[in-house]
């Protein structure tokens, strides 16, 4: 994962999901359920956010394989991977 | 009419029709209505019928398998959000006496839930059970006056209420809309919009059902909606404005192609122009928007095809509704004047659950006032502001007290503002303005409020201040803006 990817993706979650900038987000941090509490709207503001930010597309299988939404980090390596198809 | 009857129609005529299709899965109007009986068979023998019980399921295709079945027994079903925790849940099954609650099998709800949970049967062993036994075994289903359903609803003011919809009123919300805007037998409709909501349950569900449309169930997300449209052909995508914006945001590999669509309808919030021009533009769509409330049903809704005359515009009404605007003596205001916009439907609930009823909350008489300030002219409807405390989350309603409430019963909060952020993109989002008494930072506060609240109703964002002013009626009206975000 690399540091730039990680960072990308937090300022895209505080933009589409309007969490505070100033929140303390690790790789472990869950997105779903406690840590960040991300609801289905928020979820789906956050793929939207990503495959715009990435330009990658992001599919509900794609979650749903990588269990991508556990934590800010699975997230993450998913983005990364999508990245590594296009190229 | 009974939600059963309602469809019974469409189930005699088109036995063989799919009425409902879900991930592989196909039930049509003989299949369903049988499933429904082998479920009415099972309740009955269980002691279940002339109660309360809750559903609290996704949109699946037992939702409308259990509401009819719930139906035949005379039963009341008790819509819940299925992403309610623990609290919340056992709140609103107390609320209503519930006996039971029917949970889908992947649910994955926190902490105790107190009512019991009563697992949905297969639906093969359902249909062969009603293919097995006579036709007299389940008793005749409840009268028009019976509350057929009970939804939750943000109120005007206040903790959320539970609003109970007779299934006399149950009809009206599908036949006023179905008279404005028809589904016809060979539509496809999208189902996206949640069972447990009134519009999910009365208009886009048991209207397509009552209609004998083909409803296609499907959780939200843009690339897969746009595959559905294609591949099912949908002819009728009713969604919340949240949804429109990110199907207009999506950048798609090859231009969608939505031209199957004859009717595209924006519930749940107000659809900004932005948002209906770039749908418009991407999509080659126009959207009706329908206004309306939990306790009014439906109340107006816009001519896609006409350009909206200035921002607010909520159109024509539905057949059958009347509105007043109310001045702040709570009479009829002039034509044109602006003040609070009042209700009267056959669709319309008469209390909440509970409480009063007549002169309760938001009932008077025949008549319902909505919290919204609004005003009426020959063109139609216009909403202007909202005079109630809602924080509107794509659709969803929060009720800021719920949220202050729970923030409260934290020994390190001792005073507390919830209030709606809008976002530079126009989506509201919960935010709390907190006064501390312990060392407590935001992420803990976050933390506390979702075990006991659903996702939505979490606050984004937290400040921390000083003090709140408070008014003479003790009502917050300002923070000290001496705060620190936590």
């Amino acid at each position: 994962m690399t540091d730039s990817t990680f960072d990308r993706v937090i300022q895209v979650l505080v933009r589409a999901t309007g969490l505070s900038a100033d929140v303390a987000m690790a790789e472990d941090t869950p997105l779903v359920g406690g840590g960040l509490a991300l609801d289905s709207v928020a979820v789906v503001e956050l793929l939207v956010g990503l495959e715009k930010e990435f330009q990658i597309e992001l599919s509900a299988d794609d979650l749903l394989k990588a269990d991508a939404l556990r934590s800010v980090g699975t997230i993450t390596r998913l983005v990364n991977s999508k990245r590594q198809e296009k190229k | 009419m009974t939600p059963h009857r309602l469809l019974h129609d469409a189930a005699s005529h088109l036995p063989e029709k799919p009425a409902l299709v879900e991930a592989g899965r196909t039930l049509n109007y003989r299949q369903l209505l049988g499933a429904a009986e082998g479920f009415a068979r099972h309740l009955r023998q269980i002691g279940l019928a002339n109660c309360v019980v809750a559903i609290q399921m996704r949109n699946c295709i037992e939702v409308p398998v259990a509401l009819l079945a719930l139906d035949r027994v005379g039963s009341t079903a008790l819509m819940l959000d299925p992403s309610l925790k623990g609290p919340e849940t056992i709140r609103y099954c107390q609320m209503a006496k519930a006996a039971v609650r029917i949970c889908s099998s992947d649910s994955t709800e926190t902490g105790p839930s107190g009512t019991p949970v009563l697992p949905m049967p297969p639906l093969k062993e359902l249909c062969a059970s009603a293919a097995s036994g006579g036709r007299d075994v389940v008793a005749a289903p409840a009268s028009d006056d019976g509350i057929a359903v009970l939804l939750l609803s943000s109120g005007t003011q206040g903790p959320p209420k539970i609003v109970p919809k007779t299934s006399s009123q149950a009809g009206a919300a599908v036949g006023i809309f179905l008279r404005t805007l028809p589904y016809l037998e060979n539509d496809h409709v999208l189902a996206v919009l949640p069972f447990f909501h009134s519009f999910g349950l009365f208009n886009v569900l048991l209207a397509g059902l009552t209609a004998g449309a083909t409803l296609h169930i499907q959780p939200f997300s843009p690339r897969e909606v746009v595959a559905l449209v294609a591949a099912e052909g949908i002819s009728a995508l009713p969604a919340t404005p949240f949804m429109f914006r990110m199907l207009a945001e999506t950048e798609f590999r090859d231009p969608p192609d939505f031209s199957s669509i004859r009717l595209a309808m924006s519930a749940g919030s107000s659809l900004p122009t932005t948002i209906l021009d770039r749908v418009r533009q991407k999509l080659g769509i126009g959207i009706a928007q329908s206004y309306g409330t939990t306790e009014t049903g439906p109340i107006s809704v816009t001519d896609p095809r006409v350009q909206a005359p200035v921002a607010g515009w909520v159109g024509k009404l539905y057949a059958s509704v009347r509105v007043e605007i109310r001045n702040c003596d709570g009479n009829p205001s002039g034509m044109k004047q602006e003040g609070q916009i009042a209700v009267c439907s056959p669709a319309g609930a008469t209390g909440y659950l509970g409480h009063g009823g007549e002169g309760d909350g938001p009932f008077r008489g025949q008549w319902i006032l909505t919290g919204d300030i609004g005003r009426l002219d020959e063109t139609g409807l216009y909403v202007l502001g909202r005079s109630r405390r809602i924080i509107n989350i794509a659709g969803k309603k929060v009720s800021p007290a719920e949220v202050e409430n729970c923030l409260l019963s934290h020994p390190a909060v001792a005073d507390v503002l919830v209030a709606s952020h809008r976002s530079p993109e126009g989506n509201d989002r919960v935010h709390a303005t907190v006064v501390r008494r312990g060392d407590v930072g935001a992420v803990e506060l976050q933390e506390y409020c979702a075990r006991n609240l659903a996702d939505f109703k979490v606050p984004r964002q937290i400040i921390f201040v000083q003090s709140l002013s408070r008014g003479a009626m003790d009502k917050v009206t300002e923070p000290n803006t001496s705060g620190t975000k936590g």
